[in-house]
């Protein structure tokens, strides 16, 4: 289960919109997160960023709000690995299995999750006062 | 994200540019699915412009490439990233959708 880290870590934390469009807004603050931290080596760089995005599409797909959102992100990089935690207040999202095996080859849907899984860690926390999604990646180099 | 197409011989070449994403995937079905229509048969889908694809834009491309084998043809791709690569292998789709060096050469190399 990851570890809520020291504070000292967190290099990205902002109010934003869920909504599909986030999805290239993200793409865009992670590549400046890379540009300010490049001793995060490509690969997990690749990976983290391939998490995130499918993870937020994950959230926009389930959510039960009905339309767009504000969640807090944030991203810590500490020394052996990288957090990016979805903090929102709208309705828990239950029902959604997190832990899935890869759809065989001809499916065309199902894979975010077991995509995600593959890449780190997940976590999803749905409480009373909303959803916090926790994606952690140990570093590899 | 855009997509244009391209004529060579007999081969259709989609040509993809931006991120795959659940926001453009659909297009990418509706181009795959509009040059079906118009007859082609061997399309090679160009992923040389596709910086990032999630797992919608890998499913535009599994339900574009049983389309194209529905119309007994064929789809393949080349031109794939790092990112697209290491995606497509961690899904196992890289058994059915072999990532080529070039898409124009997908169907001869």
């Amino acid at each position: 289960m990851p570890s809520r880290p020291e504070s000292g870590a967190t290099v990205f934390s902002e109010t934003l919109t869920v909504e599909p469009p986030m999805l290239e807004t993200l793409h865009g603050l992670l590549a400046q997160v890379w540009e300010a931290n490049p001793q995060v080596g490509m690969l997990d760089r690749m990976a983290f960023d391939t998490a995130l995005i499918e993870l937020v599409g994950n959230m926009v797909r389930h959510s039960p709000a009905g339309g767009p959102f504000n969640c807090r992100a944030t991203v810590r990089i500490l020394p052996d690995r990288l957090i990016g935690e979805f903090e929102d207040t709208t309705p828990p999202v239950i029902g959604v299995e997190i832990e899935r095996e890869m759809p065989e080859e001809d499916m065309e849907s199902g894979r975010g999750f077991a995509l995600m899984q593959s890449l780190g860690h997940l976590e999803h926390q749905p409480g009373e006062s909303g959803n916090l999604w926790i994606f952690e990646r140990k570093l590899e180099g | 994200m855009a997509f244009t197409t391209e004529e060579r011989g007999d081969i259709t070449l989609v040509h993809a540019s931006g991120m795959l994403t659940m926001n453009t995937a659909p297009q990418l079905r509706e181009v795959v699915s509009g040059a079906i229509t118009s007859g082609a048969r061997k399309i090679a889908v160009d992923l040389s412009g596709v910086e990032f694809i999630d797992s919608s834009g890998l499913g535009a491309l599994v339900g574009s490439l049983k389309a194209a084998r529905q119309a007994e043809g064929d789809l393949r791709i080349g031109g794939a990233s790092s990112q697209v690569l290491m995606v497509l292998k961690l899904t196992n789709l890289d058994r059915v959708l072999t990532p080529h060096e070039s898409a124009a050469d997908a169907f001869t190399a």
